[in-house]
């Protein structure tokens, strides 16, 4: 499931690097592309929930976690104005509050799987030999090794709550960032540009971080786009079988999947955070496009086919 | 402007999703004989052996395929079934069954003593993992007096024994086909095992030899059904759509939002009992503060059981008010008075009076310790719900409680283990003894949960295991409730029902004891 | 070649050794094991612990691990579900093949939809057809698989009646579950040919093949596609791969008996033989379709034949 909602997406950062890898690492580059509409629409969406998120204190028109016994699955109103929930919460402040724990999926996820995979990459792909070949197997056992399994394993062993499927969702994650970064690393060693400073006798450490890994940048920043909108689904994903956040948190995903027995009863349960689940990684989708068009040069030169 | 009319046309579609009813033929057809009925079951048992281990699914099939000695009507009264009659010794330590005549196994074998005796000696070396194993131990001895009589002996009165010779575990089984390695066991069953695909259905063809059936039902001859079917549909949504089509025609379902929808379709039937079973909210009287009884008084005061019942369940389930379900004999409804009713003002007093003082953003302390705590439940509706009732209540009173949701046998393990505070649990059980087995102090560390220890309950536990006089025995459960609500290791939240929704194609199907469901008068009567 | 190939199989033997060891380990790690979630309610700590010799759940980790390899090596056996005694290679068996029609066809359906829409918006990049597929397919990648699995199975089964709800009985049954899984994918593959078609449109050998006078059709299909293929065959290879693992969400809505409930349902009983089992399975499996993807590569673009890994 996991496999199914995340899995495929593991890979996205190969490609990318495939087909635009190349000139990425060609040094000094012009960013002179215009932001297209992608970058546009998928910047405003995201916008609009940072926007939310940071606000809904004010915005929400109730506690998120108010349980108003009398006001049970009511109809949108001006009251609650997504309705309430079986428990008589306001909708809408749900939502609201919703996007901060969406946001905080979607940050503190690739935070954490970049934050393995691209060191690990770097070492892999600097060093090469036995070292690269010993942590490529790893990450070969990482990723065929089932998923749910070590979501299951990292909830039960910290004990469930959002925080530790976070952590599931970017140490699942990690061996795209680790891909994405070794071959790239292993292109950029044999450019003249880091030649250079290994003559002049800089250290490793000082190599991978101020000559390689910020010609690596603007595709790992793509991938974490386009991760980022994953994790926010794979995070919905594990509610839906009951390992994601803790009730009474309002995780979108979770909000989904127990509003989904109230389709003909009660849509707006399942109607709103469905869309705010969409919106945003949709958003993230266009955003991770826009900023790839944003980085490639290469577009500039398209011809008219 | 084709692409508008593109989304449109989509739009259209999804809102055509507004429930939309088959047109129903009016005039009932003619029952027929045969025809297959299909239920819908979450999750498919392990393996068809009464005396393994217990699954949700091994409870729901069992009963079709092997009968039992005796068997409960939906008021817990006792009828004969394989047996016809049956004498206890005045001193309570002999049993002995008179068996019915003329009944044969599915695999052409005869019923007799002999297989009720192997029956229970297997249980007894093997049956480890089922849920009946301890009160099985308590048989002595099983004796075969003549072919068609069988005497079982105790060394201690095993006042709890009846109810365990109607649960589906004690099913008998022909000894011939359990020796045979690897294959099916072979019941006296209303139904024969046609075909099991894993993971997809469980197909029973009916047992024309069948003559032999309880009262229970009103036809005690074969079925009219030539098939039953368990369809494994794993997703409670998925299944109200298949009832919908009519792809299943009987499921149960446990959502207030599943009734609510059923409620209005036509094609539908509902039927509802009351289980044998009961919700609490468990306190863990070993860990601080809630070893102190004054603390699980005051939680428990805070707690308006009436609020749960109504919205997380729907009003499926009924208020609890004793440690027992009100269907299982020692429940007595004077104990209401020794109920820790909802009273946030007593919670207060019950609070201060422990030592602990309240802080002016409300929170509770006390020697520099706040109160709050884990609260432990599985993952599974409607505990999500009832967790979060439980947890904005007691926030009401100032004591804040976190919630842990784990998967059912993570909780078992994390419960036993005493790593928890609070705990919202279950048990399904038909006898008073489900007192000892959750709250007696020997089963600390595996089922007593709460690891709940009081000597004199203890004591009342063990006089009500041996005494065989119902009244007297019931008056020792009531006494020892009495304490056990005001030690409060348990507040007793509401009492589940059952809903059986019975798609209007079938006719005669009926929920009985412990919700389940009686198939034997079911006819169909439409295609 | 060959030795290259050995040291490839090699290495794959010894990554499902360790996915192996990782499984025990992780399953040791979660609270609960099969005889504490089998034993019955009344049984008492004694029982338990009879039940758990039985079981060899008594043994240190290392020495489970080391008998399940020693059988498995010299038996072939995988050993016996602690649930139901049944072999773990029959119920792996009994599960494999709806997997595999889930998974194959899926993937199939997902880059018949991919390639011919990616190619159709690339070669018409910028119109309002572009736009209208690409954001469809932004859209559909962004809806959680649950989600859509209840949206077609309502509109689809409950009130067209078009096809059935649930089940595994006939190829009608499959319809749904196969879109729910191909729709994200072949959004993705749509994204990416169409990106790496306008990529490779702008490149020099193109530009030549031009010059030549080739027509622009055998230009698409000889020189661009071939190329652009090389990164949905590495998407394709994972994504394979994943969904031979099981497709939990789909199988569970709509009741198909495919590995991954299997493998769930292992995990929460703790049936520690067929949790493995699977995963070795499952892992062997993928690392044969990456060695699959590799290959092609090396058939797609022979500049890849011998990089390393």
């Amino acid at each position: 499931m996991l496999v199914e909602v995340g899995g495929w997406k593991l890979e996205i950062g190969n490609w990318i690097q495939r087909f635009s890898g190349l000139r990425i690492f060609e040094k000094p580059r012009k960013l002179a592309n215009p932001i297209s509409t992608n970058l546009w629409i998928g910047g405003t969406i995201l916008i609009a929930i940072f926007f939310a998120a940071i606000f809904a204190p004010l915005l929400a028109p109730h506690p998120p976690d108010l349980v108003l016994a009398g006001a049970k699955l009511s109809a949108p109103s001006f009251a609650h104005p997504f309705g309430t929930d079986n428990l008589g919460r306001d909708v809408l402040s749900r939502v609201l509050f919703g996007a901060r724990i969406a946001i905080g999926i979607a940050l503190v996820g690739v935070a954490i799987s970049a934050g393995l995979g691209i060191p690990l990459g770097l070492i892999a792909g600097y060093r090469g030999g036995w070292l690269d070949q010993g942590i490529a197997r790893a990450m070969d056992v990482w990723l065929a090794f089932p998923g749910l399994l070590l979501a299951l394993v990292i909830v039960a062993r910290l004990g469930p709550s959002l925080e530790n499927t976070i952590v599931a969702l970017g140490v699942m994650t990690a061996p795209g960032f680790f891909r994405i970064t070794r071959s790239a690393t292993i292109s950029a060693r044999r450019a003249m540009y880091v030649q250079a400073a290994q003559a002049v006798g800089a250290s490793e450490l000082r190599i991978m971080a101020r000559h390689i890994l910020p010609n690596l940048a603007s595709a790992l920043i793509v991938l974490a786009t386009l991760r980022a909108s994953t994790m926010v689904l794979a995070a919905g994903g594990l509610s839906f079988i009951g390992l994601g956040a803790q009730p009474p948190l309002p995780e979108w995903g979770a909000l989904l999947a127990s509003g989904r027995g109230y389709l003909d009863t009660a849509p707006w349960l399942a109607i709103f955070p469905g869309a705010c689940i969409t919106l945003t990684s949709a958003g993230l989708n266009l955003l991770g496009d826009g900023l790839r068009d944003y980085f490639d040069p290469q577009q500039m030169k398209k011809p008219g086919f | 402007m084709k692409q508008l009319i593109l989304i449109l046309c989509a739009l259209a579609l999804i809102t055509a999703c507004a429930p939309t009813t088959t047109p129903t033929n009016q005039t009932i057809a003619k029952p027929i004989e045969g025809g297959t009925l299909v239920r819908a079951i979450t999750s498919e048992p392990a393996a068809l052996d009464p005396q393994g281990a217990t699954s949700a699914g091994l409870t729901v099939v069992a009963p079709y395929l092997y009968d039992t000695l005796i068997v409960r009507d939906r008021d817990n009264k006792i009828l004969p079934a394989l047996a016809e009659t049956w004498e206890v010794a005045p001193d309570g330590k002999t049993i002995t069954f008179k068996l019915k005549s003329g009944v044969t196994f599915h695999d052409g074998t005869p019923f007799n003593a002999d297989a009720v005796q192997f029956t229970f000696k297997r249980f007894k070396e093997s049956g480890t993992k089922s849920p009946i194993y301890g009160s099985i131990q308590q048989i002595a001895g099983i004796e075969v007096v003549d072919d068609l009589t069988v005497r079982f002996t105790f060394k201690e009165p095993a006042a709890n024994f009846w109810s365990t010779l109607a649960m589906p575990y004690a099913g008998i089984i022909s000894p011939e086909s359990a020796r045979k390695s690897g294959g099916q066991l072979a019941g006296t069953g209303a139904f024969i095992l046609d075909e099991w695909r894993a993971g997809q259905a469980i197909t029973l063809k009916r047992n024309p030899a069948y003559k032999w059936g309880s009262a229970v039902t009103q036809n005690r001859a074969a079925p009219h059904l030539d098939k039953l079917v368990f369809k494994v549909i794993p997703d409670a949504t998925t299944q109200l759509a298949a009832l919908e089509t009519g792809e299943v025609d009987v499921l149960f379902i446990n959502q207030p939002e599943h009734r609510a929808k059923l409620e209005k379709n036509s094609n539908v039937r509902l039927e509802e009992t009351e289980l044998n079973s009961l919700i609490y909210l468990g306190f863990n009287c070993n860990k601080p503060p809630f070893n102190d009884a004054r603390v699980r008084r005051a939680l428990s005061h805070a707690i308006n059981k009436n609020e749960i019942v109504n919205i997380a369940l729907g009003g499926i389930g009924k208020v609890a008010s004793a440690p027992l379900a009100p269907t299982i004999p020692g429940f007595d409804p004077s104990l209401k008075q020794f109920e820790l009713g909802y009273a946030a003002k007593k919670s207060q007093a019950l609070l201060r009076e422990a030592g602990f003082t309240q802080a002016n953003d409300g929170a509770w302390s006390r020697d520099g310790q706040t109160l709050k705590g884990v609260l432990l439940t599985s993952n599974r509706a409607p505990n999500d719900a009832i967790a979060t009732l439980v947890q904005s209540q007691l926030k009401a009173i100032g004591v804040p409680v976190e919630i842990q949701q784990l998967d059912s046998k993570a909780v078992m393990d994390a419960s036993s283990a005493g790593k928890f505070d609070l705990l919202v649990w279950r048990y399904d059980w038909n006898d008073p003894d489900a007192l000892n087995i959750y709250l007696g102090s020997d089963r600390i560390g595996s089922t007593n949960r709460v690891a709940y220890k009081n000597a004199e309950v203890d004591q009342l536990f063990a006089q009500g295991a041996r005494e065989l006089g119902e009244a007297k025995r019931v008056q020792l459960y009531i006494a020892a409730q009495k304490i056990i609500l005001q030690d409060a290791p348990w507040q007793p939240l509401y009492i589940p029902t059952d809903v059986m929704a019975i798609h209007k194609r079938v006719d005669g199907v009926r929920i009985g004891y412990m919700g389940r469901m009686l198939v034997n008068d079911a006819v169909v009567v439409a295609k | 070649m060959p030795r290259h190939l050995a040291r490839r199989l090699a290495g794959t033997l010894i990554t499902l050794i360790v996915v192996g060891f990782v499984t025990f380990v992780a399953l040791d790690a979660t609270p609960g094991d099969a005889a504490s979630a089998l034993i019955g309610e009344s049984a008492s700590q004694a029982q338990l612990q009879v039940l758990r010799a039985q079981m060899g759940l008594d043994q240190p980790l290392v020495a489970r691990y080391a008998t399940f390899l020693t059988n498995l090596v010299s038996r072939g056996n995988l050993g016996q579900s602690l649930v139901n005694s049944r072999a773990v290679s029959g119920l792996l068996i009994e599960r494999l093949p709806y997997t595999l029609i889930l998974a194959f066809t899926a993937t199939t359906l997902a880059v018949s939809i991919g390639l011919t829409l990616g190619m159709i918006a690339a070669t018409r990049a910028g119109s309002r057809l572009d736009t209208a597929l690409m954001s469809g397919a932004a859209v559909s990648l962004a809806v959680p698989t649950f989600w859509s699995a209840l949206v077609l199975l309502l509109i689809f089964s409950v009130n067209l009646r078009w096809l059935p709800v649930v089940g595994a009985e006939s190829p009608r049954h499959f319809i749904l579950p196969v879109i729910t899984l191909a729709l994200p994918t072949s959004a993705i593959i749509a994204r990416m040919i169409r990106a790496s078609l306008l990529d490779v449109f702008g490149a020099d050998y193109v530009r030549t093949a031009h010059a030549k006078g080739v027509a622009p059709r055998p230009v698409l299909t000889r020189h661009i596609l071939r190329n652009s293929l090389i990164p949905v065959v590495t998407m394709l290879g994972l994504h394979l791969g994943h969904l031979l693992g099981g497709a939990f969400i789909v199988e569970t809505i709509f009741g198909l008996p495919g590995l991954g409930r299997l493998i769930v349902q292992a995990i929460f009983d703790r049936d520690e033989p067929v949790v493995l089992g699977a995963t070795l399975l499952i892992a062997a499996m993928y690392l044969a379709i990456n060695l699959l993807v590799d290959v092609a590569h090396g058939w797609l673009d022979p500049q890849v034949a011998h990089e390393a890994v």
